[in-house]
């Protein structure tokens, strides 16, 4: 998006991840209704559709889910990290597809208002085997409206940071919710051990990628500096692989210290854009660029090309040898530093 | 409980009512007053803000508000 909302940038990546999207989603419903009908010859053509669509959206919940901690761990995944507002948008509209027809399917054919039913028709909220599970998707669809209605970039930075990001940790609550509703339902249909175990794996898969990151992370988070030290050691020129970051921890803040071109520059590593971490990008036209959505920095000023306006922090860094010092006092946003020239380059 | 989980949806009915006629004129003259890319952006930019701006109308109006005092 540009300073007027205008889109921009609609690459070849982003046209081949959205591709990407479309072809997974097609396939799979081929599959699906094919081995449904083969399976379950009975089942109607409206049960296959709502399940179809039901299952998809769980799948892509999933993906959505671990493909932070995933990226965190690797950066061969940083690829499908790249665009994920478009997989969580995607993702939307498979569960509403789900939950429009599912209401439409079983609440439409009495005198009731037809979301009225959805919390009416069932009544047994003290019971665990026969709860209203259709009530939690509900619930949990209702966040996920709210996450892609508001997913543009008018949203962030109206919003503000602060509540945008809060509104959209909110997709861990739809999760639970979707568990439970995926649980729930299947308890008064199912006595399969198949389907609780594959919920079970996608749990803990999420989980546990989810903690290995956090516990990567803390030790990034592990301060480099005394609280008076002047220049604090970061690392190794060789720590730092071409056209990528080292991050470090100073004064309590994240910094990405990227190698380019033979040179060396440093910059808060929080995007402007959506909080994205910098320091897991890499430079790409001579810019860092945001592993999330692209957003734009030049290193040695932390500033976005023009007409773009975000700034970021910068620090001043200096080499002893093969190591490379920082100064952990951030200068204001967008204050050029002269990047340091390596030896040899 | 019936009765109280009746009202609560017919309040949230409500809460989008005003939303849908809040956001009309949101998209079309509010936005713009508080954000100075709304003006430049394209027709269908307005389609892609709207449904956020029925569910969101009361933090909107507020802002509005206080903006205007």
């Amino acid at each position: 998006m540009s300073v007027s909302y205008t889109s921009i940038l609609w690459n070849r990546q982003k046209k081949a991840y959205d591709l990407g999207i479309l072809v997974f989603v097609l396939v799979f419903s081929v599959l699906f209704f094919v081995g449904h009908a083969v399976l379950h010859p009975n089942a109607t053509f409206e049960t296959i559709f709502i399940r179809n669509f039901g299952l998809l959206a769980f799948l892509l919940l999933h993906v959505v889910l671990i493909i932070g901690p995933l990226a965190r761990l690797n950066a061969r995944f940083l690829v499908i990290l790249y665009n994920r507002r478009h997989l969580g948008v995607t993702m939307f509209m498979l569960a509403a597809v789900h939950g429009v027809f599912s209401i439409m399917n079983f609440h439409t054919l009495g005198d009731m208002n037809p979301i009225k039913s959805v919390f009416l028709s069932n009544l047994s909220y003290d019971s665990l085997i026969h709860f209203p599970f259709q009530v939690l998707g509900f619930l949990a669809l209702i966040i996920l409206v709210l996450m892609a209605t508001t997913s543009h970039d008018f949203w962030l930075k109206n919003l503000g940071p602060k509540v945008w990001k809060a509104l959209h940790m909110m997709v861990y609550v739809a999760y639970a919710l979707i568990i439970l509703h995926v649980v729930l339902g299947a308890l008064q249909n199912e006595n399969s051990p198949i389907l609780f175990g594959i919920v079970l794996a996608g749990f803990l898969l999420i989980s546990s990628l989810h903690l290995l990151a956090a516990f990567r992370e803390r030790s990034i988070d592990k301060p480099l500096d005394q609280a008076t030290a002047e220049w604090v050691k970061a690392c190794q020129v060789n720590d730092i692989k071409n056209d990528r970051a080292k991050i470090v921890t100073v004064s309590g803040e994240r910094v990405a210290i990227f190698k380019y071109n033979g040179k060396l520059s440093a910059v808060n590593n929080f995007c402007r854009h959506q909080g994205g971490p910098l320091g897991e990008g890499k430079i790409v036209d001579g810019c860092i660029t945001c592993p999330w959505h692209g957003y734009q920095y030049l290193p040695e000023n932390g500033q976005s090309p023009p007409p773009f306006t975000e700034k970021v922090e910068t620090y001043r860094l200096k080499l002893e040898g093969e190591e490379v010092w920082i100064h952990p006092e951030p200068l204001a946003e967008g204050t050029y530093v002269k990047p340091i020239q390596l030896a040899g380059s | 409980m019936a009765g109280i989980i009746s009202l609560a949806v017919d309040i949230f009915f409500l809460y989008l009512a005003i939303g849908v006629l809040f956001s009309i004129w949101f998209v079309f003259a509010g936005a713009a007053k508080f954000d100075e890319g709304v003006p430049k952006a394209p027709w269908h930019f307005r389609l892609i803000i709207l449904p956020g701006s029925i569910l969101l109308w009361v933090p909107l109006f507020i802002k509005l508000l206080k903006k205007k005092s």
